[in-house]
């Protein structure tokens, strides 16, 4: 079993990483505001809480947002996943007072394993679980009313560590431009228990298995490469600031192969009124031609 | 500096602008009619300004060549974004 970490490394002390958890948290909270209930006329939000910090600090400021009564939180697991991340979901649902409902993807997620995926290795059936939970997701936003709140944070973005149109797929995305570190700090802010926030980052799909293992690189020292390469410095620059370049190999490496994935399907552009190309609207768009 | 290629209306002059602020580089970048993007850097050293060109490269959009020419002059106190030339 890994030993707890303990998250010491502060990312204030690094200039790139640097914020202000409070403003943060205000503007996040906000932002949901704005985005859900004034653009959209949405007052309800639907999550899923798995019990890692990102979707916790995510359903925090959900409430905040849209208080706890509308706030509707599904613990997911698969018949892999540990019974310690559904305790530690409760342990961040319950002091909100929010809704929660658990909702079992097993029987999905072997029904396509055994519809003639029986081969699957781990990264597929992680897959077929980040779309199953997906999938439940808007099917709950569609018998509630709500919109899907999406978790996925900076740094996994920028490492392409998601299943694509599955865990980035909700229209609402509060944590996209925050390194994981930065995530970590404002869950300081929002009073997430120190449990969940001192836990080892994981898919949870194989017992032991952590982000940070998979990656070769930690999150704390992951976030101050990347934070550097995206900001436009040369890898020799990176180094001459006391990095392994092994290290910003990775990092590199990561981003260079996950450009494809942040991007949305790719339209072969043939008119003067190609979606997003030049027939371009605002979500909060009124106005019409045709009235 | 001059900068050609598929520079504008992909976040480019905002990229030089942090590039820029990151080594401590004053000056103005702009948008020109010529679709090309031009800046005006003013740096204590060579290295800082060579450094500067190296990240250009790296920015949105896609660089297909940077010209530039060097004097002396009388830096401004920051970097800022200018209105198109």
């Amino acid at each position: 079993m890994p030993l707890p970490v303990v998250r010491a490394a502060k990312p204030e002390a690094d200039p790139f990483l640097k914020i202000q958890p409070q403003l943060v948290v205000d503007w996040l909270v906000e932002f949901l505001r704005n985005e859900c209930i004034r653009k959209r006329g949405m007052t309800k939000a639907i999550i899923g809480l798995s019990g890692g910090i990102d979707s916790a600090v995510t359903t925090a400021l959900a409430a905040r947002a849209f208080g706890p009564d509308n706030v509707h939180a599904f613990l997911l697991p698969y018949r892999l996943s540990s019974q310690a991340s559904l305790d530690d979901a409760y342990s961040v649902a319950k002091p909100l007072g929010i809704h929660t409902k658990v909702i079992d993807i097993s029987a999905m997620v072997d029904g396509c394993l055994n519809a003639g995926a029986q081969d699957a290795d781990g990264t597929r059936i992680g897959n077929i679980c980040a779309r199953s939970r997906a999938t439940v997701l808007f099917d709950q936003s569609a018998a509630l009313k709500g919109l899907p709140i999406g978790t996925g944070n900076k740094t996994e973005r920028f490492f392409g560590y998601y299943t694509w149109h599955a865990d980035d797929s909700p229209p609402i995305n509060p944590l996209g431009d925050l390194y994981k570190t930065q995530v970590w700090e404002i869950a300081r802010t929002l009073g997430i228990p120190d449990q969940v926030i001192n836990k080892p980052p994981t898919a949870d799909l194989v017992e032991g298995q952590t982000d940070e293992d998979d990656f070769g690189i930690s999150y704390d020292l992951g976030d101050r490469i990347l934070s550097r390469h995206v900001s436009g410095q040369p890898k020799e620059m990176i180094i001459r600031q006391g990095f392994q370049e092994s290290d910003v190999d990775i990092v590199i490496k990561r981003v260079a192969g996950s450009h494809w994935k942040r991007h949305m399907p790719t339209v072969a552009m043939l008119s003067d009124t190609s979606i997003n190309d030049y027939y371009l609207r605002p979500v909060d768009y009124r106005g019409t031609t045709n009235p | 500096m001059k900068v050609q290629g598929i520079v504008q209306g992909v976040g480019f002059r905002w990229h030089v602008k942090n590039c820029a602020d990151q080594l401590g580089i004053t000056g103005s970048v702009w948008n020109c009619h010529d679709r090309t993007v031009e800046l005006i850097a003013f740096s204590e050293t060579e290295e800082d300004l060579d450094a500067l060109a190296e990240m250009i490269k790296r920015g949105p959009g896609r660089v297909s060549s940077l010209t530039e020419t060097r004097s002396e002059g009388r830096p401004p106190t920051e970097f800022e974004i200018g209105l198109s030339r």
